[in-house]
């Protein structure tokens, strides 16, 4: 099965999840040789989306036989791997729907039978479900590095065009421009002003003019701008999107990163990918492709083979004992070492399916509410459907999930079904899936004691990927220091000349060299039906 | 990758020298275009330099004597042609009209093509520019010049019979509003709102106070919520004295409202100056009134410190 793949590399990426996808681009990018594999059929690991029977099998999902190796000789000892599977606990689908509909009621009118689950399993490829669902901020982070590298020509994005919060009781809509704001029969004009004043202020702060005065909390700084408590918590739970312990440092750097993100592509902060999250990861795996990198998913992995002169980790073996060499190093994920058994920080993530948006509207939205009350961490609920190809005509997908769990889901989803009343009820959820997912962030790599061998981490509770992205950057240049660019824009077709071929201005474009078949954009295109294209 | 020969990607220099060849070639295939079509003006072949100008104007559509040559021959031609290639000559703006939203002659042509259609008034055909109109103003809401066109298709599709005339300016206060929702910064829409409020209130009087209730309260909504727009702040004032009149201005409704705007924004000079004005109208706290002139003057904005020493 190995036939014809090279046995020697530059580097060996172990798992295709986010900060591995990144580092394998990055690497190849500049000319590494790479080998990535993946132990699972499917890319993205801990980030990846399924369709509705991919999701169901995957719960169903088996653990791996564990084959030792032995050593091929005493200079090498074979560090094995764990089941990467295992940072997913209490993996629980319950659905309150019936599976078929087996009465031949012929008369009865199709679209009043109750939906059934056969039904939803016929569209299976409707559907995109993340396992890590997040939303990208449209500037910095992932969205910059995507135009920077120009991978952003792989995929596409719709704008998150509902932004909610709490408001006495109710789910209402955040003002956070000035168009929302002049727009707002719930404002008095002496509070649009205040909160505008606020506003421009978080806005045009530069990091260097924070003082002593901002040495208080967040909550009172706010207070001291004569905020009432609505327009506290609308900054605090969804501009700044902090802890209401937050300093207010904090909460001014993250209402300017959101601000500033206002107007680059519509009137919202935040995009969301064309069919889930996990086209993310291929994006990127894509580009490593491009430029040379070998793929190999279900890798029959056994191991990691050390050289025990140098304690250094040499490159893998599978479990038919053929190995692979790194030259000059292998980055695995650290779901594949077995240290992560002892972590105890979890994240408990919930997806509803829905065949009603939490809040009915004309056109398609793609919804992101966010709950928070003092002493309480922010609740992240997500809803998508049809607009971004995550769900059939008709259906939501509803994702739910902590910065750091301290509720349990059933209490969460009592606290929503109270905001929504009568729009959305029980009756509306089809189906049910709540697993944990180990934070890996917090484990230390205690396998540095091994040189050679770069573990990463995989997806926090947080509502963006900025430390996936960070991640990868930092572990760059620590593998390669500052001597290489990272991720540097890949070239458009046009700028690519043959040499030996007959041309003074002229491109040639070959099939085998463009590094692209798609047509190049210089700058993300966001899709929506209605609205306008931002350019 | 490469799988033979050699792959080279062009430095940032050789691009740079493609792209001046590029112009290079582009400006002088214009330049031999344009003498041929000024050597064959005084041709007969009419049809033929209408092809010549349309193909050059394609890619450069700002070149104002190609449309005049264009307009000369459509004139020339017999009443059935002519309409015929005026309507032509529509979609043919359209398309240079995508190169340059902003081209003076494309809108200047289109204006002239409806106005020798006129007799011929085709109401699907003003409602198809209207249309065209909204797709441009959505891809930039500040086209002047679109606003223009519009304003000149709406006059003419303005209905004749009384009770329509008023859901006519209805709607487009209406439309106007939505505009100004979107960005408050359109000073087009603003400009245009006063037209037809104008308008409005000349055809039916008895709403005035009921309107111009209204429109206090936008305007007011405005420049709280952006205290530094001109846009609204114009407005504002034109409102107040060109519209209200100053015996209809009160203290309590129109006054104090900004007096409090003036408290939270202290150092505001269209606030500063519009409470200069109301108080000399009203011939109160002139004392005040000189203090906050002065200050304009000194300290806030410097540049018209004489406008503002005028008015003590």
């Amino acid at each position: 099965m190995f036939e014809g793949l090279p046995r020697e590399y530059d580097v060996i990426v172990v798992g295709t999840g986010m900060v591995e996808s990144i580092l394998a681009a990055a690497c190849a990018r500049n000319g590494k040789t790479v080998l990535h594999i993946d132990t699972n059929e499917y890319y993205g690991a801990e980030w990846a989306s399924f369709s509705l029977n991919g999701l169901i099998e995957w719960t169903q999902m088996q653990e791996n036989p564990k084959i030792d190796i032995d050593p091929q000789d005493d200079n090498e000892k074979i560090l094995p791997i764990g089941n990467p599977l295992n940072v997913f606990r209490n993996v629980e689908l319950k659905w309150n729907i019936e599976k078929t509909n087996e009465q031949t009621t012929t008369t009865e009118n199709e679209s009043t039978k109750p939906i059934t689950l056969d039904v939803l399993e016929k569209q299976s490829r409707k559907f995109n479900i993340d396992l890590t669902p997040k939303l990208y901020y449209a500037s910095g982070g992932l969205i910059d590095l995507l135009v920077q590298s120009n991978v952003g020509k792989y995929c596409e994005f719709k704008l998150v065009s509902r932004l909610l919060f709490e408001r006495n009781g109710q789910i209402d809509n955040v003002p956070s421009s000035r168009a929302d704001i002049f727009n707002s029969n719930d404002i008095s004009l002496i509070d649009k002003r205040l909160l505008m004043k606020v506003i421009m202020n978080c806005s045009s702060m530069a990091v260097e003019d924070l003082n002593e005065e901002h040495d208080i909390p967040f909550i009172e700084y706010l207070k001291k701008q004569k905020l009432n408590d609505t327009l506290c918590h609308l900054i605090i739970n969804s501009i700044s999107m902090v802890d209401y312990n937050a300093s207010t440092k904090e909460g001014i750097i993250k209402a300017k990163r959101y601000l500033d993100s206002i107007g680059r592509y519509g009137n919202s902060p935040f995009l969301y990918p064309l069919y889930g999250n996990g086209e993310m990861c291929q994006c990127f795996c894509r580009l490593c492709a491009v430029f040379g990198g070998f793929y190999f998913l279900r890798f029959p992995l056994a191991g990691f083979t050390i050289d025990s002169l140098n304690n250094q980790c040499t490159g893998i073996v599978s479990t038919t004992g053929e190995r692979f060499r790194a030259k000059d190093m292998v980055i695995c994920n650290n779901s594949f070492l077995e240290l992560i058994s002892s972590n105890k920080n979890v994240i408990h993530r919930t997806v509803l399916f829905t065949n009603k948006s939490i809040q009915s509207s004309e056109k398609e939205e793609v919804t992101y509410l966010r709950l928070s009350a003092q002493n309480k961490t922010g609740i992240h609920i997500i809803e998508v459907g049809f607009g971004p190809g995550c769900a059939p005509d008709g259906f939501f997908l509803l994702y739910i999930f902590q910065e750091s769990s301290s509720e349990n889901t059933d209490e969460i989803i009592e606290q929503l079904l109270r905001l929504t009343g009568d729009n959305f009820t029980r009756d509306n959820i089809l189906g049910q899936l709540t697993f944990d997912q180990v934070d890996t962030m917090s484990t230390s790599s205690s396998s540095s004691t091994l040189s050679k061998l770069i573990v990463t981490h995989g997806p926090d509770g947080s509502i963006d990927h900025d430390s996936a992205v960070e991640a990868a950057r930092n572990l760059f240049y620590e593998i390669y220091s500052n001597r290489e660019e990272f991720l540097a824009r890949a070239p458009d077709p046009e700028d690519i000349i043959i040499e030996g071929t007959d041309n003074t201005d002229e491109t040639n474009n070959t099939d085998e060299t463009s590094t692209t078949n798609t047509a190049t954009d210089d700058t993300l295109a966001t899709k929506t039906s209605t609205d306008t294209e931002a350019l | 990758m490469p799988v033979h020969g050699q792959v080279k990607i062009r430095t940032s220099a050789e691009q740079k020298a493609a792209r001046e060849r590029e112009r290079a070639e582009k400006l002088q295939l214009y330049l031999t275009e344009y003498e041929s079509i000024l050597n064959n003006r005084q041709l007969t072949d009419l049809f033929a330099l209408l092809k010549q100008t349309e193909n050059t104007l394609i890619n450069h559509p700002d070149c104002f004597t190609l449309w005049n040559i264009r307009r000369e021959v459509i004139l020339k031609l017999d009443n059935d042609k002519q309409k015929e290639y005026l309507q032509k000559e529509l979609q043919i703006t359209q398309l240079c009209l995508k190169s340059n939203v902003k081209s003076y002659s494309c809108w200047n042509q289109r204006q002239w093509c409806l106005k020798q259609l006129k007799e011929n008034f085709d109401l699907n055909l003003y409602q198809n520019e209207l249309q065209l109109c909204q797709k441009f103003l959505e891809i930039d809401e500040r086209n002047f010049h679109c606003w223009a066109y519009r304003y000149y298709l709406l006059e003419h599709l303005c209905p004749s019979s009384s009770s329509d005339i008023e859901t006519f300016y209805d709607n487009e206060l209406t439309f106007l509003r939505s505009t100004i929702g979107h960005n408050l910064s359109n000073y087009s829409a603003w400009h245009y709102r006063s037209k037809y409020l104008d308008k409005l209130l000349e055809h039916n009087p008895i709403r005035r106070s009921n309107l111009l209730l209204k429109e206090w309260e936008l305007v007011l909504n405005a420049v709280y919520t952006d205290c530094s727009d001109q846009a609204a702040w114009f407005y504002l004032r034109w409102l107040l004295f060109k519209q209200l009149g100053v015996e209809s201005i009160t203290e309590t409704e129109h006054i104090k409202p900004l007096e409090e705007l003036d408290e939270i924004e202290s150092e505001n000079k269209w606030c500063m100056l519009a409470l200069c004005q109301l108080w000399k109208e009203k011939k109160i706290n002139d004392d005040k009134r000189r203090n906050y002139l002065e200050r304009l003057a000194n300290h806030i904005d410097t540049d018209r410190a004489a406008f503002y020493r005028d008015q003590i």
